[in-house]
């Protein structure tokens, strides 16, 4: 008789979409610190991943990875960037059905909403293919007086190393409204996702390296507390001195102001 | 803690999107009918849980008790339940320290005078299912009025006239969006210039978004906008030549 052993595939629709690893500088690393992030399903209860914590060295490497693809990155033309991103729209569209089944389970939303935001986040990922091909400066009239003569205008640069973290209740989506412009302009991210319903987060970072984003521009991982070199915190002051002047912008999302935050 | 983030970032560039108390202005001369199935689904959209979820619905004296009905009705067609089940609207709330939290919010409002007109207790505790709840005659002391409850409780209140439910929906320490039926052309202008919000939705709950808009708040509810060129402004700084 044929066993079902036989398969590759992972019985969890949300196994097939990432490793529960994180994911740093290119490298699903399983270990950490020791401890795990459990993540259940929000309306059954049972356990779907065990993420590890990462150690506070590997958040160290997260960042220096960063910031070392800055120059790989911004090598990239505004139209390569615009390539990848559409390749991982087109990603995300082929897997919209086991990505909405995922927000399901680990974020508890109702499927037809979970659907909805997966539609949203091909939206939100095109944008920013597109925008990034319109992505420029503005030229800036000089010519009278001391300006007689002279021509200026502004050409827009990436700041650097972008520090993301992100809530629990759009996991794909609001992961995607830092990630996406990000990559717009050539920003490395360094994304700590909600503990309660990371693995959307996880499962972009397959996608992104499926499509070949540049190795160390994109890591994603969870830590516990405290996992403040995300924001050059709780580290010694030498190296909070460091990541100040290495990371160059935070966007932080989130709606539980209430509850302690693992960041 | 966003904002002690920023608190702590010392030099870097940073952006918050938070979240708030979003308020909903029902105007008189507006459909009644399907501005309560939008706020309905606005109010518990994902169990509440979004920054711009529904969570203050002001109402012009005149037209309070026609749509205060409406929006019961509203409430009363929704299911709660299993994420699974495409009927369902109202989800589990993402934790059970949540979950209580919500419960006690509504305690606290139920013990000082308000009253209940949809929902008001759990359906389903153990999965952390909370009734889609609507709530009138409350106080703006109340965490359920000044608080963001992230959670399908919302308020419904009379107010006297236009220019007062824009009051009321300033008086908060929050301002990420808002919603306003009207189709008064000076109301809307109204809404626009008077509104401390980073967004005012005409004949739309405050919910509404597209990916493609600035998106983000004043007050507690955040700083620099999101929505993908305005993003991709926050991750970049122009550097000028001049020859």
């Amino acid at each position: 008789m044929p066993k079902a052993t036989k398969s590759r595939k992972p019985a969890n629709a949300a196994n097939a979409l990432f490793t529960p690893a994180n994911y740093i500088n290119g490298a699903w690393k399983k270990k950490g610190d020791g401890s795990f992030n459990t993540v259940v399903d929000k309306y059954l209860g049972k356990e779907l991943a065990q993420i590890p914590h990462a150690t506070a060295a590997q958040m160290e490497e997260a960042i220096a990875a960063a910031y070392a693809s800055r120059a790989v990155v911004q090598k990239l033309s505004a139209g390569e960037r615009s390539d990848k991103l559409e390749a991982l729209a087109k990603l995300i569209e082929n897997r919209a059905d086991k990505l909405a089944m995922l927000i399901v389970q680990e974020g508890g939303k109702p499927i037809g909403y979970a659907k909805g935001e997966i539609a949203r986040c091909v939206t939100t990922v095109r944008t920013a293919a597109a925008e990034a091909l319109r992505f420029s400066g503005e030229i800036t009239p000089i010519d009278f007086g001391a300006g007689a003569g002279k021509t200026a205008f502004t050409k827009r640069f990436p700041i650097g190393v972008i520090g993301a973290i992100t809530p629990f209740n759009f996991p794909l989506n609001l992961v995607l409204h830092k990630v996406a412009p990000a990559m717009a302009v050539g920003c490395p991210v360094v994304l700590k996702p909600a503990p309660q319903a990371p693995l959307s987060a996880f499962a972009l970072a397959a996608m992104m390296e499926e499509i070949g984003w540049p190795k160390g521009a994109f890591s994603v991982l969870l830590c516990a507390k405290p996992c403040g070199g995300i924001v050059g915190e709780g580290r010694a002051h030498r190296d909070a001195q460091l990541h100040r002047k290495r990371q160059s912008g935070l966007a932080f999302e989130s709606d539980l102001r209430q509850e302690k935050s693992s960041a | 803690m966003g904002w002690h983030l920023k608190a702590i970032c010392g030099k870097k560039k940073v952006a918050l999107e938070l979240g708030g108390n979003a308020a909903v202005i029902i105007d008189k001369g507006t459909d009644l009918a399907a501005a309560a199935k939008s706020v309905a689904m606005g109010a518990n959209l994902y169990a509440g849980q979004t920054c711009i979820s529904t969570q203050r619905i002001f109402v012009v004296n005149q037209e309070f008790e026609k749509f205060r009905d409406l929006l019961v009705k509203e409430y009363k067609a929704l299911k709660a339940g299993n994420p699974a089940d495409a009927a369902v609207s109202v989800g589990p709330i993402i934790d059970k320290g949540h979950f209580e939290r919500i419960g006690s919010w509504l305690q606290e409002a139920v013990k000082g005078g308000a009253k209940l007109l949809a929902g008001g207790k759990a359906v389903d505790a153990k999965r952390n299912v909370f009734a889609a709840t609507l709530l009138t005659g409350t106080k703006h002391s109340m965490k359920v009025d000044c608080a963001e409850v992230f959670g399908p409780i919302a308020i419904v209140e009379p107010v006297k006239d236009f220019a007062a439910a824009i009051a009321r929906v300033n008086d908060s320490n929050y301002g990420l969006q808002a919603g306003v039926y009207t189709n008064n052309f000076q109301h809307v202008k109204m809404a626009h210039e008077e509104l401390e919000v980073g967004g005012v939705m005409i004949n739309s709950i405050p919910g509404f978004r597209i990916d493609s808009m600035p998106y983000g708040g004043i007050k507690d509810s955040g700083l620099g906008r999101e929505g993908l060129k305005y993003a991709m402004e926050e991750m970049s700084e122009p550097r000028l030549i001049v020859y």
